[in-house]
């Protein structure tokens, strides 16, 4: 039995980043990863990471309201206000924090970090490290947590273990069980504070840009304990994906002025009114859904994909600005991108949904937080922005390591707990000997694989109450299904037919979720586009979606949007109609409705923000 | 892994590339096999956190970040495109006959720091690097730049932190 302060889940940008914050409270913490915390997917994040630290002044300098102003807008006003202006307020702090500790971003003229545009930010607020800046962010903070770990070893890395339960009583944490896939076998923990870090669901999805492990698994363990899931039907899709591999093609090449083309060569985005005029630098979600539209019509190169063209740039600008994309597309597609476009269709991107959890990380156990891609904060609302992710990492992972650190200061240790870790540990052995036995003729591989083309298919860029309803249906025999898989090698280390098999349970909770939200919300917003409800819907829908564990299947309530900043109006580029009756007749928000700029109020001030170097 | 020949990422290998009838594949070089091909990185990782594998700051530490013109910028544009995939350190015949051996990786991320225009603590690496199992067990046999998935020349980052302590004059091992 091991024994810790806290655990963390995950060891990407966001368990790191809380891991740095209990270790330099003396808070002694596991931090347990499936993957060293360096092949995190973290690591895969290109373009960057936005604040508004207006190295780069274009017109008017940038400040964090507008920073707040562009993601609320982004998010399709689903996001709660408090927490964005929160991250965006912070966003500076967390930057230079991180350059400090020897994240190399790339740099200006005047040797400041360098910062560039990106889609839906009026200013060029990203800051970034050529295109790695993942790899440099994940690497960074890896290696200052070696040093503050160096002499007191506050923290013990389990590397290559896998959580497969969390222990909660009364409401509470008191421990979670780990899988050694080293060894194969079954590790309890005894904790007061676990941070859920797992990253996000892409798995789920057949094309998908995230790495193998993104299977939800830490959203399901505290799913199945109790936590709620928020807003799992908001799933980004990217445009521009490697054909086949669904590898990431960064929207930089986008934005640095490639082309996507049909098969006789046309730029096809024209041809649709909501594309027609910013084309291929449109929001993601709108070229991803015509990208598909023009692949439906017959008009995809060989029947299968669309070619991004990048030739135009010239090899100069190519080489100098996306070595990234170039290495790719030589190594997983064989095309020179200089010399030939690449081919690429959309694929699943980013869970904007995760854990429910309030601003401070919490969720509705005590003792339990989460935080990055797993959780929802809301930050993302209906539609993430890019760069936005990675910033959700470092500031809610490190408010979440404070709330831990926080929460463990004031709950008295109780020693209690001896029997029920017992009980728990002699449940999920069972559990795991019985998978062990089975001897049935389904591979865990397989059906995870069918899941996936399932989710693909029925719950896609498009969707539509019978596809989501024929959905569901798939996915209960899939559910099924999985009572007869078989588990043919019967060695315990490094055993992945039982590890898949593991997986592929909490997945489909996961999946279960994303369907039965989808299902429920009539309306088209951000990335969730009902063909069937093509309009957004503020009067009925301006709500977060929760989803709530049950044998039956997930239990929806919906909860409200925190407003109070920006009012909502229609997204993008449409005109800027204003839904005024959404707002309290004589108040500020309804009086600056009218102004033709973005409008911020800034009723509340009293936002903390923590300068600590 | 060990394909064909040649310490690759599997991930990234094309078979097509390979041009053979048959695949080989082996894993990873000098360190104890855990299950198929899968190995034990303790030692890998044990050595990397050896070299102080982390920023040690000049101060004052600025309010806002440090200032770092371009040209300082470019001397670790390389050297941070290690992703500690262990190749280098697999290929390495050092590696494999002296087990204290720091290994191509940790040197070069010794380099990436000691090029590092916000780093104050050279003294330090130097001298962790001035070892007999640091930079010079390094028999320049550049197979870890042979190998780098990267593109990256961890045998030359290794030569340099040997001309720094020469320089320094203070030879050891």
């Amino acid at each position: 039995m091991y024994n810790f302060d806290a655990v963390i889940i995950g060891g990407g940008l966001a368990g790191l980043r809380a891991a740095y914050e209990l270790v330099n409270n003396k808070i002694k913490t596991a931090l347990i990863s499936k993957v060293y915390p360096i092949r995190s997917h973290s690591n895969a994040a290109q373009g960057g990471v936005n604040a508004a630290l207006g190295n780069i002044e274009k017109g008017l300098p940038d400040n964090w309201e507008k920073h707040a102003y562009d993601t609320i807008k982004g998010s399709d006003y689903i996001g709660d206000q408090d927490a964005i202006m929160k991250m965006c307020k912070e966003a500076p702090y967390r930057i230079y924090e991180i350059e400090h500790w020897g994240c190399p971003f790339s740099r200006t003229d005047e040797g400041r970090i360098a910062q560039r545009p990106f889609g839906g930010s009026g200013f060029p607020r990203t800051a970034y490290a050529t295109d790695r800046t993942g790899h440099a962010m994940l690497h960074t903070l890896y290696e200052q947590i070696m040093r503050k770990n160096e002499k007191n070893k506050y923290l013990t890395f389990f590397d290559e273990w896998f959580v497969t339960k969390l222990i909660v009583k009364d409401k509470s944490v008191k421990g979670i069980i780990a899988l050694d896939l080293k060894t194969g076998d079954l590790h309890p923990f005894r904790t007061d504070a676990a941070i859920v870090a797992t990253g996000g669901v892409g798995r789920i999805y057949s094309k998908s840009t995230n790495a193998l492990i993104n299977t939800g698994k830490g959203l399901a363990i505290a799913y199945r304990a109790g936590a709620d899931l928020k807003d799992m039907e908001f799933i980004q899709f990217h445009p521009t994906t490697l054909y086949g591999t669904n590898i990431l093609v960064t929207e930089g090449a986008r934005g640095e002025g490639a082309y996507l083309l049909n098969n006789i060569g046309e730029r096809f985005l024209k041809n649709y009114e909501d594309s027609k005029r910013a084309m291929e630098i449109a929001p993601r979600d709108i070229v991803a859904r015509n990208m598909i539209r023009e692949i439906k019509k017959g008009n995809a190169v060989n029947n299968l994909y669309l070619h991004l063209d990048l030739r135009r740039l010239g090899e100069k600008l190519i080489s100098k600005r996306l070595p990234g994309v170039i290495e790719l597309a030589r190594k997983f597609a064989g095309i020179n991108a200089i010399t030939e476009p690449i081919p690429v269709e959309p694929a699943q991107h980013y869970t904007m949904g995760g854990i429910d959890v309030d601003i401070n990380c919490r969720t509705k156990i005590d003792g339990l937080y989460a935080a990055g891609e797993a959780a929802c904060v809301s930050v993302h609302g209906a539609n993430r922005l890019g760069g936005n992710s990675l910033l959700e990492t470092i500031v809610f992972g490190c408010i979440a390591g404070e709330a831990a650190g926080e929460y463990l200061s004031k709950i008295k240790k109780k020693n209690e707990r001896m029997y029920l870790m017992e009980s728990a540990l002699r449940e999920e052995k069972k559990g795991i000997e019985d998978l062990y036995k089975r001897e049935g003729n389904e591979s865990s591989f397989k059906l995870f694989e069918e899941m996936s083309i399932a989710m693909w298919n029925n719950i896609g860029i498009f969707r539509n109450e019978v596809q989501l309803k024929e959905g569901l249906e798939n996915l209960k025999r899939i559910k099924e299904r999985c009572n007869n898989v078989g588990i043919r090698y019967k060695g315990k280390r490094f055993n992945f037919e039982l590890y898949w098999l593991l997986e592929l349970i909490g997945s489909i909770d996961i999946a279960e979720a994303v369907i039965m939200g989808a299902i429920e919300r009539k309306e088209s917003r951000g990335s969730h586009y009902r063909t069937d409800y093509p309009k957004r819907d503020d009067e009925n829908y301006l709500k977060h979606t929760i989803a709530t564990y049950s044998p039956e299947g997930a239990k929806l309530s919906y909860k409200p949007v925190t407003l109070g900043y920006v009012v909502p109006a229609e997204s993008y580029f449409i005109s800027r109609r204003i839904l005024t009756p959404l707002l309290p007749s004589g108040s500020p928000a309804a009086a600056l409705c009218a102004a033709p700029a973005p409008c911020i109020l800034m009723e509340n001030t009293a936002l903390p923000v923590r300068h600590r170097f | 892994m060990h394909i064909n020949g040649k310490y690759r990422l599997a991930c990234e290998t094309q078979i097509l590339e390979l041009n053979a009838e048959t695949i080989i594949i082996q894993p990873l070089g000098h360190l104890p096999v855990l299950r198929d091909l899968i190995v034990d990185l303790t030692r890998f990782f044990e050595n990397y956190r050896h070299i102080k594998p982390y920023l040690i700051g000049k101060s004052p530490i600025p309010e806002k970040e440090y200032i770092q013109l371009p040209e300082d910028r470019s001397k670790i544009g390389n050297t941070i495109d290690c992703i500690l995939c262990g190749s280098c350190f697999g290929a390495c015949p050092v590696a494999g006959t002296d087990n204290a051996y720091l290994g191509p990786s940790a040197l070069l991320k010794t380099e990436r720091f000691l090029t590092d225009s916000r780093d104050a603590a050279e003294e330090e690496r130097l001298k962790i690097a001035n070892d007999i199992h640091g930079v010079w067990r390094c028999h320049s046999v550049f197979s870890c730049q042979e190998v780098c998935p990267k593109e990256l020349n961890p045998a030359e980052a290794i030569s340099k932190i040997k001309k720094r302590i020469l320089k320094k004059g203070s030879k050891k091992g």
